[in-house]
C-alpha cells in the first residue's frame, strides 16, 4: 500500500508546502508594501462594517422671553436606490408618477434617471432634496395598510408598495426660522458647505456655528448583526437664548419700514440696548434679508447697496449726534464746564480749514448747553481744539470709535479713526471730527459710545446672547465692561444738559410721561469726486432715559432722507415712538409711578 | 463469576453486538453535536435579530428625536408673533395705545425674570445597560459564565 500511494502522498505534500509558501510570500510582500497592505485592509474593514458620521440636531434659538426665533424641520431627501430596482418590470414608471404627483419632481427626468444610472456600479442617487414631511406622510398614508381595507386594496397596496421598492425617503433636519423676516439681520442664516454640511452664515448663526451645530459622532456599524451595539447619546448642538425682545424688535422693525416710507429714505437703523448690561434689546435693519430664502443674499448683494446687517457693517460719518462725545470728553478733561461760555462768529479756522455752522450763522455768546442745544459746530471745533489733538483721539479711542466693539455677531466692522500720526491725518481733521465729519462708525459703536452716558461713564459690551443651554443646563452670559472713558459725574452732568437741551428746545424727540436726553445728528455724505454735499445725509438720534435712571439707550439711523435733510426732523420723530414700545413691552413705569414707587 | 465472564465475552465477541455498540456510540456523540449545535443556532438567532432591532430602534430613536423637533418648531411657528398677532385681532382685540397704560403701584412687587426658557431641551437618558447581557453573549461565552459561577459558588460553599 505504501508503495502504491507514497507519489500521491509526495505530491499531496508538494502541494500543501507550495499553498504554504504563497501564503508566507504575500504576508511578507503585503508586509513590505504599507500602501497595497492598507488598500486590502481598507477593503477588509469595509466588509466588516461601515463608519456612520451622525451630525447632532443644530441647537434652537429663542428671545429673552423663551419663544422660539430658529429651529429645526423634519424634511426628506428623495433618492433611487438602484439595487432594488428590477429593470424587466415597471417601477420606473410607477416611481417616476409617485415622485411627479407626490413630490413635484419632473417624471420624465426622474424616469430616465432610473433607466439610466450615472455609471453601472451606482448603487444610490438622491434626486430632491427638502420635501415636506407632509408631502411624504401624505404618501405613505396610501401605502400604509389600514384595519378597514378590503383584501383587494391590501393586495393594492401591497403591489404598489413593492413596486416602489427603490424610491429612498431619508429624513434629516433643515434650519427653519418661524417668522424669517424678524430679526433676520441678527439671526442669519444656515446655508450649506460644498460637502453639503450645513453651516452658519453672518448673525449668531455664524458667531456661533460651532457652538449650535455641536460635534458629529462618527459610530463604527458592524455588517455582523450580533456585533451591534447600543448608539451613544448624541447630544444636540447647544441652544442661545438672545436678549432680543421678539415683541419689540417686531414693533422696532415696524416703526423703522413706516419711517422709511414716510421720510423717502434709502436704509435705516434703529438700535435699542440696555445701558446697565449691554444686552441689545432690539436690532431694526433695513432693508433685511428674508432668511427662509437665503439664497437670494448673493443677488442682493451684488446690487451695491445691500448689507446684512447695517447696524453692525455699514459706516458712515455720523455728523453731529458725535458732538455728545465731543463734549463729554471736554467736560470730563474739564478744559470746559456747564459755564464755560464760547463767542459764535459762525466761523473757525482748525489747521488752516475754515468750519462754519449748519446754518452758515454766528450766535453770539453761548454756554456749552447752548453750544450743544443750537448744534454749533464752530464751538465744537473749539472746544476740540482746547482739548488738543491726543486727548481729544485717546478718549474717542476710549469711547471706542475705530474699532469693533466685540458685539457677538458675525460680520462687525471698526469704522474709520485717522490720528494724529498716521499719514492721512491732517490738523483740520480734529475740528471736523469734533462734529462727525471725517469719520465713519457703524450705528452699534455710536449706541455702544453713547450708553457710556447712560450708565455712569462705563460702557458694557454689546452682546445679543442673553444664554447658552447646553445638555440641559443653562449658562448666564454675564455683562463685561468694555471701558471706562468718562466718569460717572460727567455721564450725569452731560446727560442732564442734553434733557435739559430737548425740553428747551421743545423737541419732536420728547416722550410723555418719561424725561429723556438726545442728541440730532446731520452728517453730510461725501460723494467721491465732487465733495460733500448737503442735499444727501445721514440723519441720525441718539437717546436715552429715564434720564435719572437710564434703562435704555435707542440710536436711530436713516440714510439719505428726501422729505427733510435734517436729523431733528426725520431720526428725533422715531424716538419717541420706539420709546413708547420699549417702556410697554419691557415694563419701565413713567417716572411719577417709578419714584412713587421707590 | 464464570458464567457472567463467558456472557461478557460472547458478548463482545458478537460482531453484529459490536457494530450496534460503535453505532450508538456515533449516534449519541452526533445527537450531542447537533443538540450543541442547535442550541447555538437558536442563540446566535436570537443575537442576531436582537442586533438588528437594535439598528432598527436607534433608526426609530432618530427619527422620533427629529419629529419632536419638527413639531416644536411647528409649535413656535403656531406662536410667532405675526400669527399671535392676527389671532388677537380677529379675536377682536387691538393693539394698544402705550399712552392708554394704566400702572398700578403693588408695594413688594419684584418682576419676574423671564431669562428661563421652558422650552429648553432636556438632558438625554442613556440608555445603556437596559439590554441584559444575556442577549449580548454567545453560547460559549454564556457557558464560560455559568462554568465560572458555579465554580466560585464551590470555592465559596466549600469549608
Amino acid at each position: 500500500m505504501s508503495r502504491d500511494y507514497s507519489s500521491r502522498y509526495t505530491l499531496l505534500g508538494t502541494l500543501f508546502t507550495m499553498l504554504a509558501a504563497l501564503i508566507f510570500g504575500q504576508h511578507v510582500s503585503l508586509l513590505l508594501d504599507h500602501q497595497r497592505g492598507e488598500i486590502l485592509e481598507e477593503v477588509r474593514t469595509s466588509h466588516l462594517g461601515s463608519i456612520w458620521t451622525i451630525h447632532p440636531p443644530r441647537g434652537l434659538i429663542f428671545d429673552r422671553k423663551g419663544q422660539l426665533l430658529a429651529g429645526n424641520e423634519m424634511v426628506y431627501e428623495v433618492g433611487i436606490d438602484y439595487r432594488s430596482i428590477d429593470e424587466s418590470s415597471n417601477q420606473a414608471h410607477t416611481i417616476a408618477l409617485t415622485s411627479n404627483v407626490y413630490f413635484g419632481l419632473d417624471y420624465y427626468k426622474v424616469k430616465v434617471t432610473i433607466e439610466n444610472p450615472p455609471n453601472p456600479h451606482q448603487v444610490y442617487l438622491p434626486l430632491a432634496k427638502g420635501i415636506e414631511k407632509e408631502k411624504v406622510d401624505q404618501l405613505q398614508n396610501l401605502l400604509a395598510i389600514k384595519e378597514s381595507d378590503s383584501r383587494l386594496e391590501r393586495a393594492e397596496k401591497a403591489r404598489l408598495a413593492a413596486q416602489l421598492d427603490g424610491l429612498v425617503l431619508q429624513p434629516y433636519m433643515k434650519r427653519v426660522y418661524p417668522e424669517p423676516l424678524l430679526a433676520s439681520n441678527v439671526l442669519g442664516f444656515v446655508g450649506y458647505t460644498q460637502q453639503g454640511l450645513p453651516e452658519g452664515y453672518f448673525g449668531v448663526e455664524a458667531k456661533y456655528n460651532e457652538m449650535l451645530s455641536g460635534t458629529p459622532i462618527r459610530i463604527w456599524v458592524p455588517n455582523d448583526p450580533r456585533m451591534v451595539r447600543e448608539f451613544p447619546p448624541i447630544p444636540e448642538g447647544a441652544s442661545l437664548i438672545l436678549t432680543i425682545d421678539r415683541e419689540l424688535q417686531a414693533a422696532v422693525e415696524r416703526i423703522l419700514e413706516e419711517n422709511i416710507q414716510k421720510t423717502g429714505s434709502e436704509t435705516g437703523v434703529i438700535v435699542v440696548l440696555d445701558p446697565k448690561s449691554g444686552e441689545v434689546w432690539a436690532m431694526a435693519s433695513y432693508p433685511r434679508l428674508d432668511i427662509s430664502r437665503y439664497w437670494e443674499y448673493e443677488t442682493l448683494s451684488r446690487s451695491g447697496h445691500f448689507v446684512f446687517n447695517r447696524a453692525i457693517s455699514a459706516m458712515y460719518e455720523p455728523g453731529s449726534v458725535f458732538k455728545v462725545l465731543t463734549m463729554a470728553a471736554a467736560l470730563d478733561k474739564g478744559v470746559v464746564t456747564e459755564e464755560t461760555t464760547f463767542l459764535d462768529k459762525g466761523a473757525i479756522e482748525v489747521g488752516g480749514l475754515v468750519i462754519y455752522n449748519w446754518d452758515r450763522a454766528g450766535h453770539g455768546k453761548q454756554t456749552m448747553q447752548g453750544c450743544m442745544q443750537l448744534s454749533l459746530n464752530v464751538c465744537l471745533a473749539w472746544v476740540a481744539t482746547q482739548l488738543g489733538a491726543p486727548d481729544f483721539y485717546a478718549y474717542l479711542q476710549a469711547f471706542g470709535i475705530g474699532h469693533t466693539t466685540g458685539i457677538d455677531l458675525d460680520g462687525e466692522r471698526a469704522g474709520i479713526l485717522k490720528l494724529p500720526h498716521e499719514e492721512y491725518w491732517s490738523p483740520s481733521e480734529i475740528g471736523t471730527n469734533s462734529f462727525g465729519q471725517g469719520v465713519s462708525v457703524t450705528p452699534i459703536q455710536m449706541a455702544s459710545a453713547i450708553s457710556a452716558l447712560a450708565n455712569e461713564g462705563k460702557i458694557m459690551r454689546p452682546h445679543v446672547v442673553r444664554a447658552i443651554v447646553k445638555e440641559g443646563e443653562q449658562f448666564m452670559i454675564s455683562p463685561s465692561v468694555s471701558s471706562i472713558p468718562i466718569s460717572a459725574k460727567t455721564a450725569r452732568s452731560l446727560t442732564e444738559m442734553l434733557a435739559r437741551s430737548l425740553e428747551a428746545e421743545a423737541s419732536v424727540a420728547l416722550v410723555e410721561g418719561y424725561r429723556v436726553a438726545g442728541k440730532t445728528g446731520t452728517g453730510e455724505i461725501a460723494i467721491p469726486n465732487v465733495g460733500y454735499t448737503s442735499n444727501e445725509t445721514n440723519a441720525s438720534f441718539a437717546g436715552w432715559g429715564p434720564v435719572d435712571d437710564p434703562r435704555f439707550v435707542v440710536y436711530i439711523w436713516l440714510e439719505k432722507p428726501s422729505t427733510s435733510i435734517w436729523g431733528s426732523e426725520v431720526a428725533a420723530p422715531i424716538f419717541p415712538q420706539v420709546v413708547k414700545q420699549i417702556a410697554l413691552l419691557m415694563n419701565i413705569p413713567p417716572d411719577r409711578y417709578r419714584k412713587a414707587a421707590q | 463469576m464464570k458464567p457472567l465472564y463467558r456472557f461478557a465475552q460472547a458478548y463482545k465477541i458478537t460482531p453484529w453486538r459490536k457494530q450496534v455498540s460503535s453505532g450508538m456510540l456515533i449516534l449519541v456523540g452526533l445527537l450531542g453535536t447537533i443538540l450543541a449545535a442547535s442550541l447555538y443556532l437558536d442563540v446566535t438567532a436570537r443575537t442576531l435579530a436582537l442586533g438588528r432591532a437594535i439598528l432598527i430602534m436607534e433608526n426609530e430613536i432618530r427619527e422620533v428625536e427629529m419629529l419632536n423637533a419638527h413639531l416644536r418648531t411647528q409649535l413656535g411657528i403656531l406662536t410667532s408673533s405675526a400669527v399671535m398677532e392676527k389671532r388677537a385681532l380677529e379675536m377682536g382685540f387691538r393693539r394698544i395705545d402705550p399712552g392708554e397704560a394704566t400702572y398700578l403701584i403693588v408695594p413688594g412687587y419684584v418682576p419676574l425674570d423671564q431669562s428661563l426658557s421652558s422650552s429648553t431641551p432636556r438632558k438625554t437618558q442613556s440608555l445603556s445597560y437596559t439590554l441584559p447581557s444575556i442577549y449580548r453573549q454567545s453560547l460559549l461565552e454564556w457557558l464560560k459564565i455559568q462554568l465560572d459561577e458555579w465554580m466560585r459558588l464551590e470555592r465559596d460553599s466549600s469549608p
